[in-house]
């Protein structure tokens, strides 16, 4: 982000904030409120800019990187996150036919011993899809300190994760801004709970490998440290015993500040190399996607195992089915007495066929 | 199953969500608001600051306002990641140690890494660390006095001299904060552990350091274990394995045991790139003297003054002695700055006489410009006197040749015109030392010194101004002096001892610190001349000041040659 569109940044949310501001050739007169005058310990009326040399002159507010107000304003952002509920606009093409659409789902969606048949006619709905975007701060050691964005896409009401070329395309389609928000969905905090447990899952496999990666460093640089020091003391302490009774004293305190020098660099390195991650939630949309509903079952033989689809019409794709016992996106098999994936049907079940 | 499947009001509650923050969005998305796209953008934008990618990515590269050069991004590039933030930085001098550092510093800050940063700095590069950092790195600082600082975080750095920051109170109190980044320039002055610098090195603490000297090695192996030994404690083994390794202690860099093992143990820990090896190549600079003979009136003028400036130094207090000083220099400027800093000090006879003496320079000085102008050539004309710079531009109008003025009581908008001017019209420039700070001169390349500022180190800025990146021709600078004058002895020695006006960028500085930490050019002439009973004992006096030089200078060139060594690729 460039300085001035750090100053835009601050300027867009000052102004949301309920300060005025007119900008001139190359720096803007800001008139604050009281309560960001005094948040951000500004006088009522500022001038900012991204130029330091008209800030020196001028004696304006540098609003660079770094600048408190900066920082604040970034914070506060953050913190009051962006919330909300959306609806997607609804598709102008016509719904496919119930047979095609079942076709598609017999390609889309596998069931090994099983066959998808629909029980009913296909419903309109919105389906609840939440949105969920998150800060990862990675630390393992100074060069390995980073920020990264991250995403989860999760339909409500089974759960599941969409896949990226869902989500992308989710994000970018056009909302219906006339609608009017809906209540939060059922279910909405096992979803939230499904997509912070893929954050996490993520964030600590990454986690892992650079803490990997930065043991034998650590490792190294601790001994070499270590073992700078032991001779440095050994040295005093063998200087203290032949010393004068005056010299003495001055040695001792060496000895202790050296000390006291090692434990504070040891300290430092393992400062250094502490790998920790934190997430932090920036953003919590639930979008609301015109979808069919697909009341079906599969079957096998005489048996009925009852599943219900969802075809989102913007993607123009099925929502993915998790198993219903562990929620894991794996193949199905329908089995003699439940339709699951493999880990959680009795292996006899699977191969009996 | 997990919890958060089984139980989701639980989950909630557990350490991971509260500390992401869901319990709170989710209660307000429970109240049916819809998105709003403006708000929406400025979250994305709030999360593209407040994000940070690895350090193979510089986030603050983009928002400054210069483009530094690739093998300084590199440079700090490998100070932050393979050295993990503390590293000596050992370009030659000239090649901007100065930004690497301030790369490094941007970049931990933009990170917040580095909210409490030190600079410390030999005295005379005070000033220009902070107008480095803020016109470069938008970082505004703040120099300690009287052993304290405001602690404000519009300030984020502290830039402190080494010679007060060796001193007690500010030096408690440094040694007293726990500071994430310090950086030490000229670093060659902390190596001693034994004397008050290298102490003050020794006892700051701090996570990441810095430290920046074209000369990290003297001639003694032992500097080098030293400086290292800071930076990271035990990269050279102890003290007794890195002797019997590499050299006793005494030992001189010519006869390196183990020589390769050293330069890769040097590569861990120092960054260092030499003039040759990077495609940065400033032209030559070209120096000439005209020296003026001074009409009768003129000479008698200056010699009274000097008698006068002799005898009222002797037992004078400081404040006096500034003011005799500051008339002293004013000599080279000629009879219109002169005359009323003499009425200043009561010597009304001397101010009349300076109001109708002959200004003997000026005549020269207008064949040059004249000279330059026939070949369309644009020329930069410095005096220390604003008096002189405002007359000088109207005698050169009246001669008939374009000239704009250039100084710091000018409005920005005034200098931005000044310099639009001249950059368009205008043949001649006449400016005082306030000329070109961050602005883009290079389009001239010939300048003039109408005085001679007793600092070298302002001589080195005046022609930086011209003389830097960018500048396609040789820069020709022209002395202007008066023969006889303060200014005349001082540029013979300056020139004749250690080559002053063609040095390469930055190596003067070096040459200086050598002779000691605090030395004064200025204030050793002042003093040499107030103190000589005639001009030949002040000619001789500075002959040996001009001796220390041009040994300091033989040095530091030994030195350059010994850290080239040092930092050699293998063969």
């Amino acid at each position: 982000m460039s300085a001035d569109s750090a100053l835009d940044f601050w300027l867009r949310w000052a102004e949301r904030e309920g300060a005025l501001y007119e900008p001139d050739e190359d720096a803007t007169l800001v008139v604050l409120p009281s309560a960001l005058q005094d948040a951000l310990a500004l006088p009522d009326e500022v001038v900012v800019t991204a130029n330091p040399e008209v800030a020196r002159e001028e004696n304006g507010v540098l609003l660079a990187a770094g600048h408190p107000a900066l920082d604040r304003a970034t914070e506060e952002v953050l913190r009051r996150g962006d919330v909300g509920h959306d609806c997607l606009a609804t598709p102008a093409a016509a719904i496919p036919d119930a047979a095609s659409l079942l076709a598609r789902a017999r390609d889309a969606i596998p069931v090994d011993h099983g066959r998808l048949d629909l029980t009913g006619v296909p419903v309109r709905e919105r389906v609840p899809v939440l949105r969920v975007g998150a800060l990862v701060t990675y630390t393992v050691g100074l060069d390995d300190r980073f920020q990264e964005r991250a995403e989860a896409w999760i339909e409500v009401p089974g759960r599941v994760r969409l896949p990226a070329q869902i989500s992308t395309m989710l994000a970018q389609y056009p909302r219906d801004r006339g609608g009017s928000a809906a209540s939060a969905p059922e279910g909405l905090a096992a979803a939230m709970a499904a997509a912070h447990e893929q954050i996490a899952a993520t964030a600590t496999a990454r986690q892992q490998v650079l803490t990997s990666q930065a043991d034998a460093t650590r490792a190294d640089e601790v001994a070499r440290t270590r073992a700078y020091y032991d001779e440095v003391l050994a040295g005093l302490a063998r200087r203290r015993g032949t010393a004068t009774p005056e010299r003495r004293g001055m040695l001792d305190a060496k000895l202790s500040a050296t000390r006291a020098e090692r434990a504070r660099r040891l300290a430092e390195i393992e400062e250094k190399f502490r790998p920790t991650h934190t997430i932090r939630l920036f953003r919590l949309h639930v979008l609301w996607v015109p979808a069919l509903r697909l009341p079906c079952v599969v079957q096998r033989g005489s048996r009925e195992f009852p599943l219900a689809l969802r075809w989102l019409r913007p993607p123009r794709a099925f929502t993915p089915v998790a198993c219903p016992h562990c929620r894991a996106l794996e193949s199905l098999v329908a089995a003699k007495d439940r339709l699951g994936c493999r880990r959680c049907l009795p292996r006899s079940a699977t191969v009996a066929g | 199953m997990s919890l958060a499947h089984d139980a989701p009001a639980a989950w909630l509650a557990a350490e991971g969500a509260v500390e992401a923050g869901y319990a709170d969005l989710l209660g307000r998305l429970q109240t049916r608001c819809l998105v709003d796209e403006d708000w929406s953008a400025l979250v994305d934008d709030a999360v593209t600051m407040w994000s940070r990618p690895g350090f193979d990515t510089f986030v603050t590269v983009p928002q400054l306002p210069f483009t530094p050069y690739d093998y300084q991004v590199q440079a700090a590039q490998s100070a932050l990641r393979r050295m993990r933030g503390r590293a000596i930085l050992a370009d030659e001098v000239g090649l901007g140690k100065t930004i690497e550092a301030g790369l490094v510093l941007a970049e931990l800050r933009q990170r917040g890494l580095a909210d409490k940063t030190l600079v410390v700095t030999p005295a005379g590069l005070v000033g220009q660390w902070q107008e480095e950092l803020d016109r470069k790195f938008l970082l505004p600082s703040v120099v300690p006095r009287a052993g304290a600082w405001e602690r404000s975080a519009d300030r984020p750095v502290v830039v402190a001299s080494l010679a007060a920051a060796r001193r007690d109170p500010l030096r408690s109190a440094l040694a007293d904060e726990r500071w994430d980044l310090v950086v030490i320039d000229e670093a060659h002055r902390v190596r001693n552990p034994r004397n008050a610098s290298g102490k003050l090195a020794r006892a700051l603490r701090t996570r990441y350091l810095l430290m920046l000297t074209a000369t990290p090695v003297e001639n003694r192996l032992d500097d080098l274990f030293e400086l290292v030994s800071l930076v990271a404690p035990g990269l050279l083994g102890t003290a007794k394995e890195f002797r019997s390794r590499h050299g006793g202690a005494g030992a001189g860099t010519a006869a390196v045991g183990d020589l390769a093992a050293l330069q890769a143990r040097m590569r861990e820990v120092m960054v260092r790139h030499r003039r040759s090896e990077v495609s940065v190549l400033l032209p030559q600079r070209l120096a000439e003297t005209l020296r003026v003979a001074p009409a009768p009136d003129e000479a008698a003028l200056y010699a009274e003054v000097g008698s006068r400036i002799r005898a009222a130094a002797a037992g004078a207090p400081t404040s006096t002695l500034l003011a005799l000083r500051q008339t002293a220099r004013l000599v080279g400027s000629g009879p219109v700055a002169l005359a009323p800093a003499l009425g200043k000090l009561g010597w009304a006879d001397l101010a009349a006489a300076a109001g109708s003496a002959t200004r003997g320079k000026e005549r020269p000085l207008l064949e040059l410009l004249r000279r330059h102008a026939c070949r369309g050539e644009k020329v930069v004309v410095f005096s220390a006197s604003r008096r002189t710079v405002e007359h000088l531009a109207g005698v050169i109008d009246t001669a008939g040749l374009a000239s704009v003025v250039y100084h710091g009581g000018l409005s920005r908008h005034a200098k931005d015109q000044a310099v639009r001017d001249f950059a368009a019209d205008a043949g001649v420039l006449v400016t005082t030392e306030a000329a070109g700070e961050g602005r883009n001169l290079q389009f001239c390349h010939i300048m003039v010194n109408y005085d001679l500022p007793w600092n070298p180190m302002q001589i080195e800025q005046r022609l930086g101004r011209l003389h830097r990146i960018g500048q396609s021709h040789d820069v020709l600078l022209t002395n202007l002096v008066t023969a006889g004058t303060i200014d005349d002895h001082l540029l013979h020695v300056l020139e004749a001892k250690i080559n002053l006006f063609e040095l390469v960028v930055g190596e003067l500085d070096m040459i200086l610190g050598r002779i000691s930490d605090e030395f004064d050019l200025e204030s050793a002439v002042f003093t040499s001349y107030v103190q000589a009973g005639d001009d030949a004992e002040f000619a001789a006096r500075l002959e040996t000041i001009g001796d220390e030089l041009a040994g300091a200078r033989r040095e530091y060139l030994a030195s350059r040659e010994a850290t080239d060594l040092l930092v050699a690729e293998p063969a």
